[in-house]
């Protein structure tokens, strides 16, 4: 459909997609409104006006030119109706018009009689607000998109109804009913309808006494089907998800059982995955997230020297350029730790990340060095951790003593998130 | 948002039109050069509310079409 706004389309008729000659398809596709509506008070108007609206379509039948359209490539076969934003006030509109055309044609005699055009007026409303609805619970159109656009088949799933929907059709039920009772009144009818009305009325209620336990028990069976069948759904998946993690990372740790550091970096690798896919309700995270960034950087460390790292995270912030720095440092760190300290235990990695500030712990339980014994070309501590913080408008501080392990610490400020 | 000076509000001159026109009716009812009967006053205030929603919801502009889902790309096995 082409998107171009509908006052620039010039007035055609549509008869690929009207009803006779597609006048009203073409008016409501220049107007942006349902050409139901439109339909609804054409025909009303032809009746009320005991035909004069007819010749008034023929007339535009003969002016309004219709479109040339007609390949499928350029248009859509099933296409949906464009409406605007304002489209209950142009029905409305249009509604108060007819009106006015209405009461204008009583006014001069062109009518033929009120018990006749009030009921219909009102029946052909309600039935056009009843059209409309059981329209819009249609499944969705589907696009013709590219093959390339989506690898997934094209579905088209029914709408579900909201409340909106219910009160239009509870509205259009109102003004059906409130024409055939308008009907009935005006035509003396009403007093024999009555009497049918309320025996249909008791055979009802006496139905719906005798029905209700069976549809009692027939909802509460269709609701424990449904949640049966998302449990069912739930183990599935649960299932799908270990075996294509947890029995595919058991059966590599057997064939690679001699390789002690291997073992240890797999049941490591799928430790945090497992852990992730159950805390994380089983969502990716997002990748602009500090906090992911860091265990990202955990991770790679973990991978690559098979060390034991825990990674603990309080709260978050979007990773901008300090933060970037940040988490260079902190694998920077990791990275030594993993190197001069992985085989005396696990890596601890404590983050927490305020608005204004970020603080990263790394400690391990290594024999620890003499931070003043460091030769100056071991750049690794002094530019990699220390100079980069500073660049950043951070710090490092490095505490450490043979025999007591390594703690740095990383603290950066940063711009209010 | 700033309105320009130029600018032409289809909603309100529509109101005031059909203001007018509904005064100009009563006037001449009242002077007694027509007889403005319920009927005809009904078909009239009719025609101005509709007029009114009518331009009102015209101007609306159609909403944009919802944009297109992105490429999905092939998951890679490990």
């Amino acid at each position: 459909m082409s998107a171009t706004p509908a006052r620039s389309t010039p007035l055609r008729r549509d008869p690929e997609h009207g009803v006779v000659a597609g006048v009203c398809a073409g008016i409501s596709e220049r107007l942006g409104i349902d050409p139901v509506l439109l339909r609804v008070g054409f025909v009303v108007l032809v009746i009320a006006t005991a035909g004069l609206g007819a010749v008034a379509y023929a007339i535009a039948w003969l002016v309004i030119p219709a479109n040339g359209v007609t390949s499928p490539r350029e248009r859509a076969p099933t296409r949906p109706a464009r409406v605007r934003r304002g489209g209950w006030r142009v029905a409305a509109g249009a509604g108060l018009l007819a009106l006015s055309a209405l009461l204008v044609f009583r006014e001069l005699g062109i009518w033929w009689s009120d018990a006749l055009v009030w009921p219909l007026v009102l029946a052909t409303a309600g039935a056009a607000l009843l059209w409309r609805q059981s329209r819009a619970m249609e499944p969705a159109a589907v696009d013709a998109t590219p093959p390339s656009a989506s690898a997934d088949p094209p579905t088209a799933a029914p709408r579900r109804a909201g409340p909106a929907d219910l009160y239009r059709g509870g509205f259009g039920i109102a003004l059906v009913v409130g024409a055939a009772l308008l009907f009935l009144s005006a035509n003396d009818a009403l007093g024999a309808t009555r009497e049918a009305v309320l025996a249909v009325l008791v055979g009802v209620m006496a139905l719906a006494l005798i029905l209700a336990p069976f549809l009692w028990r027939l909802g509460r069976n269709l609701a424990a089907e449904r949640a049966e069948r998302i449990r069912s759904q739930e183990r599935a998946e649960l299932a799908a998800h270990l075996h294509d993690s947890v029995l595919q990372t058991l059966t590599l740790m057997q064939k690679r059982a001699g390789d002690e550091r291997e073992v240890a970096a797999l049941a490591r690798r799928q430790e945090r995955e497992l852990r992730s896919w159950l805390f994380d309700g089983r969502r990716q995270r997002d990748e602009s997230s500090l906090a992911a960034a860091i265990e990202s950087a955990a991770a790679e460390v973990e991978d690559a020297h098979g060390a034991a790292i825990d990674v603990v995270t309080v709260g978050d912030r979007r990773l901008d350029g300090p933060g970037e720095a940040l988490v260079a440092a902190t694998r920077e760190a990791l990275t030594n730790a993993a190197k001069f300290a992985g085989g005396a235990g696990t890596i601890a990695v404590y983050a927490e990340m305020g608005p204004e500030r970020a603080q990263v712990f790394v400690r391990d339980r290594g024999a620890g060095f003499d931070p003043a014994s460091v030769p100056a070309d071991r750049r690794g501590l002094r530019e990699s951790i220390v100079g980069r913080m500073e660049r950043n408008g951070g710090r490092a501080m490095i505490r450490s003593a043979p025999g007591t392990g390594t703690e740095i610490e990383l603290t950066i400020e940063m711009e209010p998130a | 948002m700033q309105r320009s000076a130029d600018r032409r509000d289809d909603v309100s001159l529509a109101a005031g039109v059909g203001l007018v026109a509904l005064g100009a009716l009563l006037l001449l009812d009242q002077s007694g050069a027509i007889d403005l009967t319920l009927g005809w006053f009904g078909a009239t205030v009719a025609a101005v509310l509709g007029t009114v929603l009518l331009v009102s919801g015209l101007r609306d502009p159609a909403p944009p079409p919802p944009p297109s889902p992105p490429p999905r790309l092939a998951r890679q096995s490990e």
